[in-house]
């Protein structure tokens, strides 16, 4: 079970959003991390075969997707970033909707759909129609309805935008669950959100994969570049404002421990800390900033 | 496949604008109906007073039953000496009789004068004989209504359609072969709901139109609602939902058009009666050159109805699978419709107009336009065919391979 990524490109125009990305995913779940606008949604539209590359091409197990069409679809379980639903539907009309899509018959579609539903915490919303549904019920919907054929590839574009901590502990349990032999791609910008979970992480800048490895190795480059110090309020706040700053912790004598990352010490007192995937985050997107 | 169109249909009946305009269009057409039986008016030649509704149509069912037979030489002759005797007691005293109103005439004359004089001047039955039979403008007379008829017909074909297009020869033989086929003497009859109900097909145009408006979200809905993203990745995404969604639109547009004709048509029979469907359509246009019944011309017209009907709503397909807006969508067949009723009035333009949807419907069997490439001849209704037919087959086949192909970006 792999999904090849093989020189990846897509163009809009002059703007290049995915440029030669090559990888090759297994099962388990792959953090896919960036920035608003690093290529991410780009690149699971042409995972999910719905957005055509500029050149390379995607590989299931040695295949091209775009020869296998539906065989791959059947394969698939895509919860896009930004998408929308059928305003009129109640939950369960939906997912027995995509149920049937995803070729499944009357019984068994409603079957699934109600232990989707249950599993999202919205079974007892499934008779109140869509529209009347909070952006976080919206996006558990979402998500019932990519899992809802047991998908082998999950595709996961942003998937907890909306939901609140609680419901994004139990989405990662959910997830955590469902990815043990399942290819499971999951995009975020929340660094909390494939942290614990993720078996590999993918960190995309400007269209291009700059780090890949799993969170121990990923988080090992900002190894010697997180620091700590004890500073007073003021001082944070000149800090906050000229360092990247990851944390400040104000304590009740007016001192505040700053989190920093940076390549040398930020003051004389700070020591080295272990670096977290946050921290990466902000070591490698300050860079970008800084360029 | 059947769950897919049935979930197909339910977004189709949640789109709240095009029901109302399938709701309105239905409701002006029932209306319509309904308002042009009740509100008939005509003058009772037996009591000789003026009466409206139901009344009106059982005196004009009476009147027309007293002409009703073979309209034979003899017969014709008998009618036209009755109406002529009538324009001569007219003329006797016409100065003082074209101020009078029906009432006054009854009173002054005698209501005998007023049933024999008056009435059969206005009876659109003698009017209609004294039309076709007059050959020039000094008043010379066919001796039969098939010469008449026949050199109506020979008269226009000589000429041009409208003065514009010529006959070639292939039309001018088509429309002699056509009417050739005409069996004479014609039977006369009543046809009150036939009548009816060819006088108001151009309103079926309006439930197509209201089709479209509900059809426009078919393909568009997916990709402005951005559920493109989560339906097109799905097994049965690429092949099966864009079949799904031609299916469910043609079950909405035929299920809608038949309802609306089955509603209309129920209305006007179950009031008028259906008597005089295999009586020949010229009783109600002599000139006419179709050897059809008045009941396979309302029949013909509604089936090409349906088939334009369905063009339309494959054409709205087509363009719903290309456009990123409902809007335009739903707008274009309503001003390629509209336009062509305005188009109707530019004469060069004419032939091209009489084939848009709401012209479609009030031309057909009426208009003796043809269209002419080398020897082969269409009248109006097989070149509205042929035209509606072809968008049935070209526009699907595109719309579904559009939305196949739909690229989110």
């Amino acid at each position: 079970m792999e999904l090849t990524l093989d020189r990846l490109t897509r163009q809009f125009g002059a703007r290049i959003a995915v440029d030669r990305v090559t990888a090759t995913l297994g099962p388990g779940v792959t953090g896919l991390l960036g920035a608003n606008g690093a290529g991410k949604t780009t690149l699971m539209r042409m995972v999910c075969d719905v957005l055509r590359p500029t050149s390379g091409r995607i590989c299931y197990d040695g295949q091209d997707i775009s020869a296998m069409g539906d065989g791959y679809r059947a394969l698939l379980g895509y919860l896009p970033q930004d998408f929308g639903y059928y305003p009129d539907f109640s939950a369960l009309d939906f997912m027995c909707y995509m149920a049937t899509l995803k070729g499944f018959g009357r019984r068994d579609g409603r079957r699934r759909s109600l232990r989707l539903l249950e599993e999202v915490g919205l079974a007892h919303d499934a008779r109140r129609k869509v529209k009347t549904f909070s952006g976080g019920m919206k996006q558990r919907l979402g998500i019932a309805q990519a899992m809802i054929n047991d998908p082998t590839i999950l595709v996961l574009d942003e998937p907890t935008a909306g939901l609140d901590p609680k419901e994004r502990v139990h989405f990662r349990n959910l997830i955590a669950g469902f990815a043990q032999d399942k290819v499971v791609i999951l995009s975020t910008h929340i660094v909390s959100d494939v942290e614990f979970i993720a078996k590999r992480i993918l960190v995309m800048r400007s269209g291009s994969f700059v780090m890949d490895g799993t969170p121990k190795q990923v988080v090992a480059q900002a190894e010697g570049k997180v620091w700590e110090c004890h500073v007073d309020a003021r001082r944070a706040e000149a800090m906050a404002a000229s360092m990247v700053v990851a944390n400040v912790r104000y304590a009740t004598d007016g001192h505040a421990v700053v989190r920093v990352v940076a390549e040398a010490a930020p003051t004389a007192d700070a020591h080295r800390v272990e670096p977290t995937l946050e921290d990466l985050y902000l070591h490698v997107f300050n860079d970008a900033d800084a360029r | 496949m059947g769950t897919l169109i049935r979930y197909e249909l339910k977004k189709i009946l949640c789109n709240r604008a095009g029901m109302v305009a399938c709701a309105c269009a239905y409701l002006l057409l029932v209306g319509i109906t309904v308002a042009n039986i009740l509100t008939a008016g005509i003058w009772d030649t037996q009591t000789g007073t003026y009466v409206t509704g139901m009344r009106a149509q059982e005196v004009i069912r009476h009147m027309e039953q007293g002409h009703a037979g073979v309209l034979d030489d003899a017969r014709v002759a008998a009618d036209m000496a009755t109406y002529d005797e009538a324009q001569a007691r007219w003329a006797a005293d016409a100065e003082r009789l074209g101020g009078m109103s029906g009432q006054q005439i009854i009173d002054e004359y005698g209501i005998e004068f007023w049933r024999e004089v008056d009435r059969v001047r206005s009876d659109v039955y003698y009017l209609r004989l004294d039309s076709i039979l007059t050959l020039d403008d000094k008043g010379a007379r066919a001796s039969s209504l098939q010469e008449g008829a026949e050199t109506l017909t020979d008269h226009m074909l000589s000429g041009s359609y409208l003065e514009y297009f010529p006959y070639s020869d292939a039309e001018q033989g088509y429309w002699k072969a056509k009417a050739a086929q005409i069996s004479w003497p014609l039977e006369y009859g009543y046809a009150g709901a036939w009548n009816t109900i060819s006088s108001y097909l151009s309103f079926y145009g309006f439930v197509v139109l209201a089709t479209c408006i509900a059809l426009s979200g078919m393909f568009t809905g997916e990709y402005r609602d951005r559920t493109a993203a989560i339906v097109l990745p799905t097994l049965r995404g690429r092949q099966a939902l864009p079949r799904a969604k031609v299916a469910a639109s043609f079950a909405f547009a035929t299920v809608y058009y038949w309802l609306s004709v089955a509603s209309t048509a129920g209305i006007v029979l179950a009031a008028l009666g259906p008597e005089g469907a295999s009586l020949p359509y010229q009783v109600f246009d002599f000139q006419s050159p179709y050897p059809l019944t008045v009941g396979q011309v309302c029949g013909l017209v509604i089936l090409l109805g349906w088939l334009v009907s369905l063009g339309c709503t494959a054409f709205t397909l087509l363009l719903s699978s290309r456009m990123r807006s409902t809007m335009p969508v739903a707008v274009v067949p309503l001003a390629i419709a509209f336009l062509g009723v305005f188009a109707e009035l530019i004469v060069p333009l004419t032939k091209v107009a009489h084939l848009t949807p709401l012209n479609a419907f009030d031309d057909s069997f009426v208009a003796m336009a043809s269209y002419a490439v080398g020897p082969l001849v269409l009248d109006l209704p097989s070149a509205a065919a042929l035209l509606y037919g072809t968008l049935l087959l070209t526009c699907v086949p595109i719309a579904t391979r559009s939305f196949t192909r739909h690229q989110v970006a």
